[in-house]
């Protein structure tokens, strides 16, 4: 039995009717047509689908969309900013390039939010416990060393345009 | 993997060996068993509920009385089953030594449990079985003393049949064990 | 995979999910609280509850607060909100040293403290803290109240004392003495796995000697405990080496371990053995 629901995704909001069992990760790809958010191990280990609710990095397949109703929800759709017509990246989506953190791609929407989560939250994490929250997610291209990279140049950035 | 549990009966021995293998009767003190069908006088088919935390499994299979040793009050039984909805199955030999001590009779179980499946794999269950296993053996013998405390079984022991079945397949078993 | 389909309730006050776990319990119904071990089960169908109630938005169970002595620790409370102290004693600063190794930080920001002790996986980091400082859990049902020591709740692997209609409404840990020392060590094979083995020790010293001594052990067997064995040998000595080292040795002897083929029995017990005797050097 479907329930009818709005949710907030990137402040747009999306009018959609989902069984209880759908995960919010199945939703915001295949209801909401936000493709950006990742599926791979679908129980909660990868971390591929990580979004931001209500500003905190969530594993979208653990949540059931039904549980997001009336909470903020960001994707990786909505780190780039529009502003005047114009698309800027986000500082990691521009490092993560710069610094050639990402080969297949598949893992790293969930590290964008992951990241863009904990350092909006915490800009001035130390280096020890910004590894320890990156350690949440699986890579299996890169090898993580660029990753690292990309998120310490991004947070430096973030915290001189601060 | 294998381990040991023990169980306590408040039975004198040869009462509680003959209780023991009354499958038809013990078998509702198994939480979550029911019998569906006896196969022979040694093999029985039926289903335990085994739960692991938020995991609720039905396991479907047999069991099947090996070795019967009714001198030394002796028994193995190699049992399997499997999850009707695909998540997992179950190997095991299980050995049930049967000592005199102070209240009755104590049963000393040694389990040898393979766990095949989705529930092996994912659910860290291997690790887990013992755990579950033991508190199965728990509220079986739980169940066992209430039976007995009610009245419902031993006192009587060989002379009282509880089915046809138990009869012949007394006769057969003791004869079995007298020819080790 | 995808989960089976359930029913979904969300109630809006306690009195209301007491009535509809009353109602649906029978009928394979569970409470949703963070969901970050059951929602894996259920997508894996290893778990295919028919309802399920969520709390996330019951008033009132998200009490986190000192009430009598004791820390109150409501069942919405996420384990993200250990990760600052949340009393000034040595309470705060051991569940903020322990928040760090549940799970990862994403996991943190949905499970829940309480959730953790209802699941009673081995692994539990909060189970073996709630064993070993003796918690007790209050749980709530439409039949009503009753409290439970941690030696009553923890039955075994993935099994409480909690009835299939009752809630796990909150958890209270004694404040533990200003002067108290604590040391928890866990071992597992990479950051975040699941715990094969944990140990967490506390004691005050009283003209140098150990006092108030509690050793418990998680992970190694079915559920977590303390080892009175271990915490013999410690009270009233003064902390060292040797003492250190037979308290180890009796909580090895004492833990009946977990075997599968990951990580036998043995494996367990030296691991029992090792985190003993750093939780120990770690509280001295």
């Amino acid at each position: 039995m479907k329930i009818a629901l709005k949710l907030d995704v990137n402040g747009r909001e999306h009018a959609v009717e989902v069984e209880p069992r759908r995960t919010l990760a199945d939703t915001l790809r295949e209801d909401c047509g936000q493709t950006g958010t990742h599926i791979g191990c679908e129980h909660g280990v990868c971390g591929a689908c990580t979004v931001l609710v209500d500003g905190e990095p969530v594993r979208a397949c653990l949540m059931f969309a039904v549980q997001a109703a009336g909470r903020r929800i960001r994707t990786v759709e909505g780190l780039a900013s529009r502003e005047g017509g114009k698309e800027t990246l986000h500082p990691l989506q521009s490092a993560f390039m710069e610094h050639h953190g990402l080969q297949c791609g598949y893992c790293t929407p969930g590290f964008l939010m992951l990241a863009a989560g904990t350092l909006e939250r915490n800009p001035d994490i130390g280096d020890d416990e910004l590894l320890e929250v990156l350690s949440s997610n699986l890579c299996r291209c890169t090898g993580y060393k660029n990753i690292v990279k990309a998120v310490r140049a991004a947070a430096a950035r973030m915290r001189s345009r601060s | 993997m294998e381990f040991d549990d023990t169980l306590d009966v408040p039975l004198p021995p040869a009462e509680a060996w003959t209780l023991l293998l009354d499958i038809e009767r013990i078998a509702t003190c198994i939480p979550g068993a029911e019998l569906t069908e006896v196969v022979d006088e040694r093999t029985y088919k039926g289903k335990v509920a085994v739960r692991i935390g938020p995991v609720a499994l039905s396991l479907v299979g047999q069991a099947r009385l090996e070795e019967i040793d009714a001198e030394r009050h002796r028994v193995s039984v190699k049992a399997h089953g499997s999850d009707p909805k695909g998540r997992g199955s179950t190997e095991a030999m299980i050995r049930f030594n049967l000592e005199p001590a102070a209240g009755g009779t104590r049963v000393a179980i040694h389990s040898d449990v393979k766990l095949a499946g989705a529930i092996a794999q994912y659910g860290r269950g291997s690790g887990m079985i013992q755990s579950v296993a033991s508190q199965l053996i728990g509220q079986f013998g739980d169940n066992l003393k209430a039976r007995i405390a009610a009245g419902g079984a031993g006192g009587q022991g060989a002379a009282k049949p509880i089915s046809g079945l138990t009869v012949l397949g007394k006769a057969a078993w003791e004869s079995l064990g007298k020819k080790r | 995979m995808k989960p089976a389909p359930f029913d979904y309730h969300a109630p809006k006050t306690l009195d209301e999910a007491l009535a509809m776990l009353a109602r649906v319990a029978p009928l394979e119904g569970r409470v949703l609280a963070g969901g970050q071990s059951l929602v894996p089960a259920m997508a894996l169908r290893l778990a295919q509850p028919a309802h399920l109630v969520d709390i996330n938005g019951v008033q009132g169970l998200d009490r986190l607060e000192r009430d009598a002595g004791d820390l109150v620790i409501g069942a919405r409370v996420r384990h993200a909100a250990f990760h600052r102290r949340v009393t000034d004693g040595p309470l705060g600063a051991l569940l903020a040293q322990v928040a760090r190794h549940v799970a990862h930080y994403p996991i943190r920001t949905r499970g829940t403290f309480c959730g953790s002790l209802a699941n009673a996986d081995p692994a539990s980091e909060w189970c073996v803290v709630a064993a070993t400082l003796d918690a007790r859990m209050v749980a709530k049902s439409a039949r009503g109240t009753r409290t439970l020591s941690a030696a009553d709740f923890f039955q075994g692997a993935m099994t409480t004392a909690l009835a299939a209609d009752e809630l796990l409404a909150e958890a209270r840990l004694p404040e533990l003495a200003p002067d108290t020392r604590f040391g928890f060590q866990e071992f597992s094979r990479r950051a975040g796995d699941f715990a094969i083995a944990m140990a967490l020790a506390t004691f005050r010293l009283e003209k140098g000697v150990m006092v108030q001594a509690r050793l418990g052990v998680g992970g190694v067997e079915g559920r977590p405990r303390r080892i009175p064995e271990a915490e013999s040998l410690l009270e009233g000595k003064r902390p060292g080496q040797e003492t250190f080292r037979a308290a180890a040795d009796a909580a090895a002897r004492s833990v009946a371990p977990l075997d599968d083929s990951r990580y036998p029995a043995a494996y367990r017990r030296d691991l029992a053995r090792a985190m003993t005797r750093r939780a120990l050097e770690e509280a001295a």
